[in-house]
């Protein structure tokens, strides 16, 4: 899905999110006393020396661990013409709730009420968050993580004073136990930390914060930068602070899973889990080559098809059509690519290349639950006699399409979704799924009938074989035919 | 990531072989005595009428009510005793649609094997629309009209007793560019000049510097290249005319889009000089398969750029250029007139609009949806748009066509003296342009 301004939702929110995560955390690093029994290096020392006094400089540690609930209500502004974030925390001690708005995309809510970490938004609808998700969130909104900054910060060290745009600061190094190096800059005169360099995406391009206008805060004897700007080579992000209220009273219901949704996700989830048997099956496979016949019954023409699979992800698709001649598509684990004797060769990209590589994936249909983490739940079809459990997937990428299970026997009978058509293409599809038939015990559909708005075709699978060897040559990109 | 499995994804690729071209009237067709006649009628209206209820590209049908339209023809149903008074009525109903690619194509007509090529007989002569008139634009050597003594810029008045004159009128009535009626009149001309190999054509004519004359003229047998048939899209003859001259300037004409074309087109490419020039002559050329509008362009740049978008009526498809490897960078002249149909306006208005090429000609005639072929349960065969084209700036073709950039017409006299004004202004344009740095596309990087 696409903001207006081009942005992927996904890209907006995790852009929110590191942003934010630079200014809550800007407020929890503890002053860490050393460890007694052994000596501590005076570089350490220094550093240590240097960190309590910027604790002392926001409020102190006994201030921080007297945090009970917090209010931040900001904004972030990309810059360039992107929409800005609209973003508002609540957060308990092991509770949080998040909400990120943006005119185009609305409000996404991510959530954890101590035992669903949850997450909805009213396009994508209603889902978990995943393990990585929920983790990086509970850190973001740890307000008492001052009181841990030992765990998290093992190693630190005085570096010699720099001067930075006129000003001379004091930093300091320091380093996660994953080897995560961290460089941090302190205003000698006031104690707070004004800059810190992070690692980025690449090495080439780290990442700058600027912590800037130190305020008090309402409700608590702290005081918070109410600006940050984040800077990734010529990017520019800039978080205002708007609102920042601590201990006040706060609705606990606010970050409860509502119970329906809940309930439905867990149902779905049960459904999914019922495919689990195919995972011992399917560890076994290394390699698949699949012959089929499509057909496509609106224009009286037939394609013979071939499709080679190699773990991890290796494709390659050859076909024959009558009067187009072969073609060819494949992906050699670093390149998507795609021949055919009218059009010749081209390359891949976006969301052509996601979804060959969707398709391409061997564990795809295993790993559809957990690249669809928003679900909502659609009516119950009675379809020749048998219950469809219908689901409407999303992803953070936007709206997958609606699935249909047989409430019976959990086999995929119908998906409705756009796919991709070409390099500059999207066609909305409807693919029903049928004659199941179990191979090395795995349950395939051997019919696949697909409707678009031109045309309606027809998959027959006509035979798959297993773990046959394949040269690796046949998913290398054939430009020269 | 989408979990699409790859067949649904490996059907599309089909779909991106659509057609773009017009499969043109057909001649009178012999009627058949055809089983449970009430049945297949009914079973055929139905199929015409809901398929393109299901798949024409505007759900609100441009303001016509296809429901009202179909129970209109529907009434008239029952009086159509035969198949060839069916096709009227069909043919009828796609009419109210006013948009080009809906046609009903007779399967008596249709060559989809060898041994079908001599329904398709040929008398050896192709003609062109100058001046609002049908004339003879070039005769087969040995063929049945240069037997006849037939010759360029003869002017053809009359098939088979039907005065070509006569039809003015009601071609004016219709609610179509002057380039779009030419197209229809040129059309209509070429399907009375394919017939039964045996069966023969009656022709009245007005030769260039002779009286008024008549003759008949015997089809015989279409030697040549034919397309290879693609499901219900049936086979067509190839005409295709490559070379490339010892003063770098290589000329390409053929007349329909198909797989065999990019054979003589990549050869051409390989041939003409780095400093050459390309005259891509699309004058007559009906369409074909779409994709080859991409493909072909590939050939001619180092760099991606877009020929345009089909849209559906959920959904689109792009037509993206993909350079190739070896393209040809130099100048590039395509020839268009009012027989330019379908592909051939897409490539000429996405390579004009990408300023990749300068187009010579007359104006196209603006019939340009994306079609596919379907058989009816009488054997013939429905072609059906599916999408509407628009260029990379956003101009629908169908209905406007494609406008040279240099206006150059052909006259009777030309035809005749076996001059080509067309061509020429395209040389001397390649040779002020094939000696300077190409331009690059304007808005397409």
């Amino acid at each position: 899905m696409k903001t207006k301004a081009g942005l992927t939702s996904h890209g907006w929110r995790r852009l929110a999110v590191t942003a934010l995560v630079t200014v809550i955390l800007a407020g929890a690093l503890p002053a860490q006393q050393p460890d007694s029994r052994t000596p501590e290096p005076p570089e350490e020392r220094q550093a240590r020396e240097v960190l309590g006094r910027w604790i002392e400089a926001i409020g102190g540690g006994t201030q921080i661990k007297g945090l009970q609930t917090a209010f931040i209500q900001c904004k972030i502004d990309y810059g360039s013409g992107l929409p800005a974030v609209d973003l508002l925390v609540r957060g308990a001690p092991g509770l949080y709730r998040m909400e990120y708005t943006t005119p185009a995309f609305g409000t996404l809510i991510q959530a954890f009420d101590g035992l669903t970490a949850w997450q909805y938004n009213e396009v994508l609808g209603f889902g978990f968050q995943t393990t990585q998700e929920h983790n990086f969130n509970l850190v973001m909104t740890d307000f008492h993580a001052p009181l841990r900054l030992g765990s998290r910060y093992p190693y630190r060290r005085l570096l010699p004073k720099e001067t930075i745009d006129g000003r001379q600061l004091q930093p300091v190094q320091l380093r996660t136990a994953g080897g995560r190096e961290e460089k941090w800059y302190f205003d000698p005169a006031t104690g707070y930390r004004v800059r810190a360099e992070l690692p980025g995406p690449s090495a080439a391009s780290p990442v700058v914060l600027e912590f800037e206008d130190f305020r008090p805060v309402s409700g608590a004897l702290v005081k918070e930068p109410y600006r940050t700007i984040r800077r990734e080579g010529d990017r520019k992000t800039t978080v205002t602070m708007q609102v920042v209220l601590y201990n006040e009273s706060m609705d606990m219901g606010l970050f409860s899973a509502p119970a329906g949704p809940t309930e439905d996700n867990r149902q779905l989830q049960a459904l999914f889990r019922r495919n689990a048997y195919l995972r011992a099956s399917l560890d076994q496979v290394k390699t698949r080559v699949t012959d089929q016949v499509v057909r496509i019954t609106t224009s009286g023409l037939e394609i013979p098809t071939r499709v080679y699979q190699k773990r991890p992800n290796l494709l390659a698709v050859v076909q024959d059509t009558p009067g187009v001649g072969k073609a060819w598509q494949g992906y050699d684990g670093k390149i998507g690519w795609a021949w055919n004797e009218v059009e010749g060769y081209r390359e891949m990209q976006g969301a052509e290349l996601q979804q060959m590589l969707g398709g391409a994936d061997l564990e795809g249909p295993l790993k559809l639950s957990a690249a669809c983490p928003f679900r909502r739940l659609l009516e119950e079809k009675l379809e020749n006699g048998r219950t469809l459990v219908g689901v409407a997937l999303a992803s953070m990428k936007g709206v997958e399409g609606n699935f249909y299970f047989d409430q019976q026997t959990a086999e995929l009978v119908r998906v409705e979704t756009f796919v991709q058509t070409g390099a500059n293409g999207q066609l909305k599809v409807t693919a029903e799924f049928s004659d199941y038939r179990m191979v090395d015990g795995l349950l395939m559909p051997h019919l696949v009938t697909v409707t678009n708005p031109a045309m309606r075709m027809e998959t027959r699978v006509r035979s798959v074989e297993h773990n046959v060897p394949i040269d690796d040559a046949i998913f290398a990109p054939k430009k020269d035919q | 990531m989408r979990m699409m499995p790859a067949f649904v994804r490996v059907g599309m690729t089909a779909l991106g072989a659509a057609w773009g071209g017009l499969a043109g009237a057909a001649e009178e067709a012999r009627q058949g005595e055809v089983p449970l006649w009430p049945e297949v009628r009914e079973q055929t209206f139905n199929a015409v009428w809901q398929t393109v209820n299901d798949s024409y590209f505007d759900a609100t049908f441009g303001g016509v009510d296809w429901a009202a339209v179909g129970e209109k023809y529907r009434r008239h149903l029952p009086e159509a005793d035969d198949k060839e008074a069916l096709r009227h009525l069909l043919r009828a109903m796609l009419g109210e649609l006013r948009k080009t690619h809906f046609s009903i194509l007779p399967r008596e007509m249709s060559v989809f094997t060898p041994a079908e090529r001599s329904r398709a007989g040929t008398v050896g002569l192709a003609v062109v629309c100058v001046g609002h008139e049908i004339a003879v634009e070039d005769v087969v050597p040995g063929s049945p009209a240069a037997e006849a003594g037939i010759g360029p810029g003869d002017v053809i008045l009359a098939v088979d007793g039907l005065e070509l004159a006569g039809l003015r009128p009601w071609l004016e009535k219709l609610d179509a560019t002057p380039a779009r009626r030419d197209l229809y009149l040129t059309g209509l001309v070429s399907s009375h000049l394919q017939g039964s190999v045996g069966s023969s054509v009656r022709l009245q004519l007005r030769p260039a510097h002779d009286a008024e004359r008549s003759v008949e003229l015997k089809f015989t047998d279409h030697a040549g290249e034919w397309t290879e048939p693609m499901g219900s899209l049936p086979s067509v003859p190839i005409h295709v005319i490559g070379r490339c001259e010892p003063d770098g300037l290589a000329y390409l004409r053929f007349n329909v889009f198909a797989r065999p074309v990019m054979k003589d087109f990549r050869a051409l490419v390989r041939q003409v000089p780095a400093d050459g020039g390309m005259v891509i002559d699309l004058r007559g050329n009906s369409g074909g398969l779409t994709v080859m509008a991409s493909g072909l362009s590939g050939w001619l740049s180092d760099h991606s750029f877009s020929l345009g978008a089909m849209h559906l009526r959920e959904g689109h498809m792009g037509f993206t250029v993909t350079p190739q490897s070896g393209a040809f960078l130099g100048p590039v002249a395509v020839l268009i007139d009012s027989g330019s149909a379908s592909t051939s306006e897409i490539l000429a208005a996405g390579l004009q609009e990408a300023g990749r090429a300068r187009i010579f000609g007359e104006t196209s005639p603006g019939a340009a949806l994306p079609s596919l072929f379907k058989a009816l349960p009488t054997g013939d065969l429905l072609q059906h748009a599916i999408a509407d084209l628009q260029t990379p700036h956003g101009q629908l073709i169908e209905g406007g066509g494609v406008k040279p950039d240099e206006v150059v017409a052909r006259s009777l006299d030309d035809l005749a003296a076996g001059r080509d004004p067309v061509l020429e202004a395209a040389r001397r344009w390649i040779e002020s342009t094939r000696h300077k740095p190409a331009v690059p596309p304007a808005d397409s990087r």
